[in-house]
């Protein structure tokens, strides 16, 4: 069967366009020459590169936002942190915590004690353990010092029964941090307990510290009672054992005698 | 506070009024013994088979003279028996250059010896090992016991010169009869044994007190080697040694207890 024309002229129409785009050669007309196609396919380039340069600065955008966020993040966290250190007191000083602390603190300052909290610590307890100086009235400064010791020991069994009574009420924060985390959902939620928990952590160390120190503190103070009662014998007896004045080689009127009676003159015999 | 000071002092005193009180007491028993023998010289006169009136005037003035001479010697004893004693004593001081003795500066010196060998021993540690601890005590021991004996040792002559001057004359009217003449004659040689011995004393005295006072100074100046302790110790038992014996020696010497001083009233056979 023979084709229609229509359809000859379809195929031929299409090798031509196919020669036309496929294989086209520069023709060097000496009239103008408008390539159509060409254009189509300059457009769609520019078009395509036009959109890459857009999506990839979208990216570099997103990507300054996220880093914004992380900022803003890490500023909530240290608002955070400094809410949290204010509770512990002013400065980090002992005398300015609140709770516990506080307490012990006041604890040691209401009496007159040597717990190692004192302010004037060290005037105290030079004031207690003089050191190589003869007692004046033993009998008193020893008495005042026992007194000094049994009220810091008193102070410090306080102190540890606050601790000790302290432990349930930690135990308690705890379970509630656990709570917390498990229910957390979101990463602000999850960072307010991470600084909870930082928190807590950092209140329980100081316990630890304290109970530390109230120990060592009890060592101290016996250590320094001990030898404070060497130091006060060695001084007394070194005292006692230089006091005595060196002898004068012309003993003094009254110790001496002649063994004749007193007043007595050799007299002129009757 | 020196007792031994008190004591002397004390004894001193005391003799005056032993004399003021024992010289009557003296002179009545004088007086009834010189009446005894009288009366037995009587006795014997009447009894005796070869008696002459010619020898009654010459045992009566012979009987009578002894009296009257042991009598002026009881009264007078207050002045003669220190008379004797100070002659001693006076001569044995000017001999050394003091003028009395002073136990209590050997008690002194003693005591500052030991203490300033303790203090200088307890300073260098010296107290801390048992074996310069062994040899510490002893020479401390031996020093102050040393100089506890000179000090006794010169007590004991100063007090038997004054027991001497006022209690002896209680002893002096046994003269007065034949049967307890050698009474009066064994006190009359115990005031010049004591008075010889007083006199040795003073010697030795006075040759050792500057001595005795340098040593006490110089023990705790620096610190002794064990053998020159030892040295210290063994040569102060040595004077002590000294002025124990040395007194008595030559009081018992010269003054020996057999000494007769011709106190008898017996005349010829009567």
């Amino acid at each position: 069967m023979n084709p229609s024309v229509a359809t000859r002229f379809l195929v031929v129409l299409l090798i031509l366009l196919t020669m036309l785009v496929g294989a086209p050669t520069s023709a060097h007309a000496t009239i103008p020459v408008w390539d159509y196609i060409e254009y189509a396919l300059q457009f769609l380039k520019w078009v395509w590169q036009y959109a890459s340069d857009l999506w990839a600065h979208a990216k570099i955008e997103y990507a300054q936002y996220q880093r914004v966020q992380m900022i803003y993040n890490q500023a909530q966290q240290i608002v955070l942190q400094v809410k949290a250190l204010k509770s512990w007191g002013r400065d980090g000083d002992f005398t300015t915590l609140n709770g516990a602390m506080g307490q012990i603190d006041s604890l040691f300052n209401q009496l007159d004690s040597l717990g190692y909290l004192t302010v004037d610590i060290y005037r105290r307890w030079a004031e207690s353990f003089p050191g190589l100086v003869p007692p004046q009235q033993w009998v008193a400064e020893e008495k005042a010092r026992q007194e000094r010791i049994r009220r810091t020991m008193g102070a410090h069994l306080k102190a540890l029964n606050r601790l000790s009574e302290n432990q349930t009420h930690s135990q308690v924060v705890l379970a509630q941090l656990a709570e917390r985390a498990r229910n957390s959902d979101s990463p602000q939620t999850q960072l307010e307990v991470a600084n909870m928990y930082h928190l807590a952590a950092g209140y329980e160390l100081t316990k630890l510290v304290m109970t530390t120190s109230l120990t060592a503190n009890s060592f101290a103070l016996f250590l320094s009672q001990q030898t404070q009662r060497e130091e006060s014998g060695t001084a007394a007896r070194e005292a006692w054992l230089l006091s005595a004045p060196l002898p004068s080689p012309l003993p003094d009127a009254r110790d001496r005698f002649t063994g004749l009676p007193t007043g007595y003159l050799l007299p002129s015999l009757p | 506070m020196n007792l031994l000071t008190d004591l002397l002092t004390q004894f001193t005193n005391a003799s005056q009024t032993w004399q003021a009180i024992l010289v009557p007491y003296a002179q009545a028993l004088f007086l009834l013994l010189a009446g005894l023998e009288l009366v037995w010289t009587a006795i014997r006169y009447q009894l005796s088979s070869n008696q002459s009136i010619t020898h009654l005037p010459e045992l009566l003035i012979r009987k009578l003279v002894y009296l009257a001479f042991c009598f002026w010697l009881i009264r007078y004893s207050s002045a003669l028996l220190p008379f004797i004693i100070a002659s001693f004593q006076r001569a044995g001081g000017n001999a050394v250059g003091i003028t009395a003795l002073a136990p209590s500066a050997f008690l002194r010196a003693g005591a500052a010896s030991g203490l300033r060998l303790t203090a200088k021993m307890l300073g260098s540690g010296l107290l801390v090992d048992p074996i310069s601890r062994t040899i510490a005590f002893f020479t401390i021991t031996f020093t102050i016991v040393a100089f506890a004996l000179i000090a006794g040792a010169m007590t004991l002559v100063l007090t038997e010169s004054l027991i001497a001057i006022g209690a002896i004359v209680f002893l002096l009217p046994f003269a007065a009869t034949r049967w307890t003449h050698a009474l009066a004659e064994g006190a009359l040689g115990y005031v010049f044994r004591t008075a010889v011995k007083l006199f040795t004393m003073y010697l030795l005295a006075g040759t050792i007190l500057n001595l005795a006072t340098a040593w006490s100074i110089q023990v705790g100046d620096s610190l002794m080697t064990p053998p020159d302790l030892l040295v210290f110790a063994m040569s102060l038992v040595s004077l002590v040694i000294l002025i124990w014996t040395i007194p008595g020696k030559i009081a018992h010497a010269v003054v020996p207890p057999s000494i007769r001083f011709g106190l008898t009233p017996t005349v010829g056979d009567n």
